[in-house]
């Protein structure tokens, strides 16, 4: 199993072969709480969509379509769980308030923080504020394409849209974090503004 | 690749997607361009933003965590599955039970021969003749009618008539009046 392709490995899945799925667990549960992370920023959520994200492909193994590249197929499903499980929280105040609370405490004393020795971590929950005022799909969107990199036309058919689609919902994406980015934290924002 | 002009690769980043993905190669190598380049996008501050804690995601231990979760919910389901079609395959079953007692009913209270048992036993205490058990007006003369006897068969007619079934279908009551017959099947585990 551990020589095997993905797309051979999804394909056992539909002969209901148990030990690909676990060889499939092995090999995208890092990647994929990686990306639900980024969607949600709760790293409990996130092992929650990564596991039911591993289910829903065990359920709709006989669903695989071939023309699909694995990546994308599983990448799709885990995101609109992510999309899903964001869509269920009560309002965007009440997603951003932990992540809030949380910087202020660091914010108090980032003012002698340059951005070259901005953490990791705290850019991370810079991003998780600002996206609460992106909707779902701009997130989820703008994590797959500016984030993980991946090519506009794998990001449309993940989030299930046209690329014109993904490239208005990016446009939108940036405009807004850039606004917020300069009005929040203007000692990251650029000297020129940004091209907002 | 040289160090571009960040300015003009941010304005065409959707146009000539190659070119902005390659330039974003060159960022992650390139010191002098990281400045530049956050200046021209700013929201290239979360390129490759990651958290300790998501880091740290995917140790041995959570690996075989996720694989037991899932194996615990693939069980959970086929058990599910498994619930659902049996209760499809019993009710499959009760369903032509019901059937077939709705048919012998049926041809029961057509023949005109069934005597219910409590209807049977209050003429015998009586001492009466054999009373005729057929819906008014097919077999029933006049004087039937009015005797007091069969006005006391006929209210017992109105008298719900409770028989036992097999314990796992329950009781079917049946009720029995001038136009209707009603034939009701009540489930053992509603505890009627």
């Amino acid at each position: 199993m551990r020589d095997a392709t993905d797309r051979e490995l999804l394909s056992a899945l539909t002969r209901n072969d148990e030990l690909a799925l676990d060889e499939i667990i092995e090999r995208k549960s890092k990647p994929l709480a990686k990306l639900a992370f980024r969607i949600l920023g709760d790293i409990e959520e996130s092992r929650d969509i990564v596991q039911m994200t591993f289910f829903r492909l065990w359920e709709h193994r006989h669903r695989f379509d071939g023309k699909w590249s694995p990546n994308t197929w599983i990448y799709r499903i885990a995101t609109n769980l992510a999309i899903d499980h964001l869509r269920s929280r009560r309002s965007k105040q009440r997603s951003a308030e932990p992540m809030r609370l949380h910087l202020q405490d660091f914010c108090d004393t980032k003012a002698h923080l340059d951005r070259a020795s901005l953490h990791n971590g705290e850019v991370m929950a810079i991003f998780h504020e600002l996206a609460a005022f992106l909707t779902e799909k701009q997130r989820a969107v703008f994590l797959l394409r500016e984030v993980e990199g991946l090519p506009s036309k794998e990001v449309a058919e993940i989030v299930g849209c046209r690329e014109s689609t993904v490239r208005n919902h990016l446009f939108n994406a940036r405009k807004i974090l850039r606004q917020e980015l300069l009005a929040k934290y203007p000692e990251y924002a650029p000297r020129s503004g940004g091209r907002a | 690749m040289s160090c571009p002009d960040w300015y003009l690769l941010a304005r065409n980043r959707d146009e000539d997607e190659a070119a902005w993905d390659e330039a974003l190669r060159h960022f992650d190598d390139c010191e002098l361009c990281r400045g530049l380049a956050n200046d021209a996008e700013p929201t290239l501050l979360f390129r490759g933003m990651s958290s300790p804690r998501a880091d740290r995601f995917g140790s041995s231990d959570e690996i075989e965590s996720i694989k037991s979760a899932v194996a615990t919910m693939r069980r959970a389901e086929s058990y599910r599955e498994q619930r659902k079609s049996s209760w499809w395959s019993r009710s499959a079953v009760r369903a032509a039970s019901l059937a077939a007692l709705l048919v012998s009913a049926g041809l029961l209270q057509g023949v005109g021969t069934s005597i219910p048992e409590s209807a049977a036993t209050l003429a015998e205490a009586q001492g009466s003749e054999v009373l005729a058990w057929a819906p008014i007006g097919e077999t029933g003369s006049e004087s039937e009618l009015a005797s007091p006897l069969f006005s006391e068969a006929q209210s017992l007619e109105q008298i719900p008539l409770v028989e036992d079934v097999d314990p796992a279908y329950g009781s079917i009551i049946q009720v029995i009046d001038q136009d209707i017959s009603l034939l009701v099947v009540v489930p053992a585990s509603l505890d009627v």
